[in-house]
């Protein structure tokens, strides 16, 4: 989360509910700085509360007209959106329903695909059926952004804001905190404030160091025997032929000698993702051979920076046919 | 199995010396290696490097394949590339050194040509 350090009428929670939901709340009251404070402070509470005395399986609907009738009965005004995750430790995935009223509508990003992240209510209407995805796979994100924040971006356009905000969110940088994108010295003409929920889910992850060929070897090893079980054969080459590319990158580029570099990956359906990442000097990846070679018998591959510093190269196996140039 | 604890063994010379790549030659490149297949490369007429049982061989080492060739061609003496599978050559002329690598395969006739 980011927030301006100012007092703000602008707050985001995410709260577990039971053992399997998880809570994402968005609320901008109406007001500026020191007059919306005490406000918000009251509604964070009341969330809260309202959580803690469930007693049956949380109804978004139900939060919903509950919390607008807390507001008419407190006479406040704000824009809210709600989110209710539903997550399936099993398969990593997760079940999503977003309802909002009058907040700009969040942005859900799952394996670097937008999907609608919300569904916007009139001004008196919180009948209308929440946005819902049954099962979105990991890694996705969640991001939420005041309209102060969105006017800012987008330079007094907050649709032009929100399109900023998607690029940087699916852009190399989107690792990085917002503290390093958003300026705080700038004096702020609103409430700006920023909610990012992300979900990697990796089955595993493997820190060793870069030129120690016996743990490459083992690692690699371990991939391959694993997309083969998945996918089978002509995938467990592309691993041979594309992660020791991404290692060698690592060793050469990244640090010039030794460092240590991160292997993760998890199962996906029918496909195997792979993340490489080091914290050396933020240029594991040249557009040389290792890359090409890396693209041919992976696919499309993702690279963005890591924070604070240093280089994530992603690929997924199963996505393309081996050996198939992008 | 993947890799072993080199990436290649030299062959006692015979007719032309040998060297051994492993089956999976990802290892990180050290300059103790360079220096000691630039040695032999210095000391032999004709040096074989056998691939048959290689599965994979990084970018980076067939890079270093190829300027030990240019640097026997240099000196009017041979490298002979034995045996490379049909993956690592397709790796080979992906990064662009198709053309540059004199390709045999088998040992004899890296020999005899």
């Amino acid at each position: 989360m980011w927030q301006r350090p100012d007092p703000s009428g602008d707050f985001f929670l995410v709260l577990p509910v039971q053992d399997k939901h998880v809570l994402v709340a968005a609320v901008d009251v109406a007001g500026h700085r020191s007059k919306a404070a005490p406000s918000a402070i009251y509604l964070q509470g009341w969330l809260r509360g309202w959580i803690r005395g469930l007693a049956v399986s949380p109804q978004l609907g139900a939060l919903a007209e509950t919390f607008l009738s807390e507001l008419k009965a407190t006479g406040m005004d704000a824009a809210w959106f709600f989110a209710m995750l539903t997550l399936d430790h099993k398969t990593g995935s997760m079940g999503y329903q977003g309802l909002s009223h009058a907040f700009p509508a969040p942005l859900l990003i799952a394996d670097g695909r937008t999907l609608e992240g919300t569904r916007e209510t009139g001004p008196h209407d919180v009948q209308v059926p929440a946005l819902s995805h049954d099962r979105v796979a990991p890694p996705w994100r969640l991001i939420a952004a005041s309209d102060g924040l969105l006017e800012r971006l987008g330079a007094g356009n907050q649709a032009r804001g929100k399109q900023t905000l998607l690029r940087w969110q699916i852009g190399s940088a989107r690792d990085e905190p917002p503290s390093s994108y958003l300026r705080t010295e700038i004096a702020p003409d609103d409430d700006e404030a920023l909610m990012v929920v992300t979900w990697n889910g990796w089955d595993e992850t493997l820190e060793f160091p870069v030129a120690d060929d016996a743990q490459r070897h083992r690692v690699v090893r371990l991939v391959r025997e694993r997309v083969k079980a998945l996918l089978g054969n002509a995938q467990a080459v592309a691993v041979d032929e594309a992660l020791p590319e991404a290692l060698e990158n690592v060793h050469k580029h990244a640090y010039g000698s030794d460092g240590p570099v991160i292997v993760r990956f998890r199962q996906e359906d029918q496909r195997f993702r792979v993340e490489v990442a080091d914290r050396g000097r933020g240029t594991a990846v040249t557009e040389g051979g290792g890359l090409k070679v890396m693209r041919h018998w992976a696919g499309p591959v993702d690279i963005r920076r890591a924070y604070p510093s240093g280089t994530i190269v992603s690929f997924t196996f199963g996505a393309q046919k081996a050996g198939e140039i992008e | 199995m993947t890799g072993s604890d080199r990436p290649y063994e030299i062959q006692p010379p015979g007719d032309g010396v040998v060297v051994t790549f492993a089956e999976y030659v990802d290892h990180v490149r050290t300059p103790e290696h360079d220096s000691e297949l630039d040695g032999l490369v210095e000391s032999h007429q004709l040096v074989i490097c056998d691939l048959s049982g290689s599965r994979k061989v990084t970018s980076d080492w067939l890079r270093f394949l190829l300027r030990l060739s240019v640097r026997a061609k240099r000196m009017g003496k041979r490298v002979a590339i034995v045996g490379m599978k049909e993956n690592v050559k397709e790796t080979s002329d992906m990064i662009g050194l198709g053309g540059g690598l004199d390709l045999y395969s088998s040992l004899e006739e890296a020999r005899t040509m």
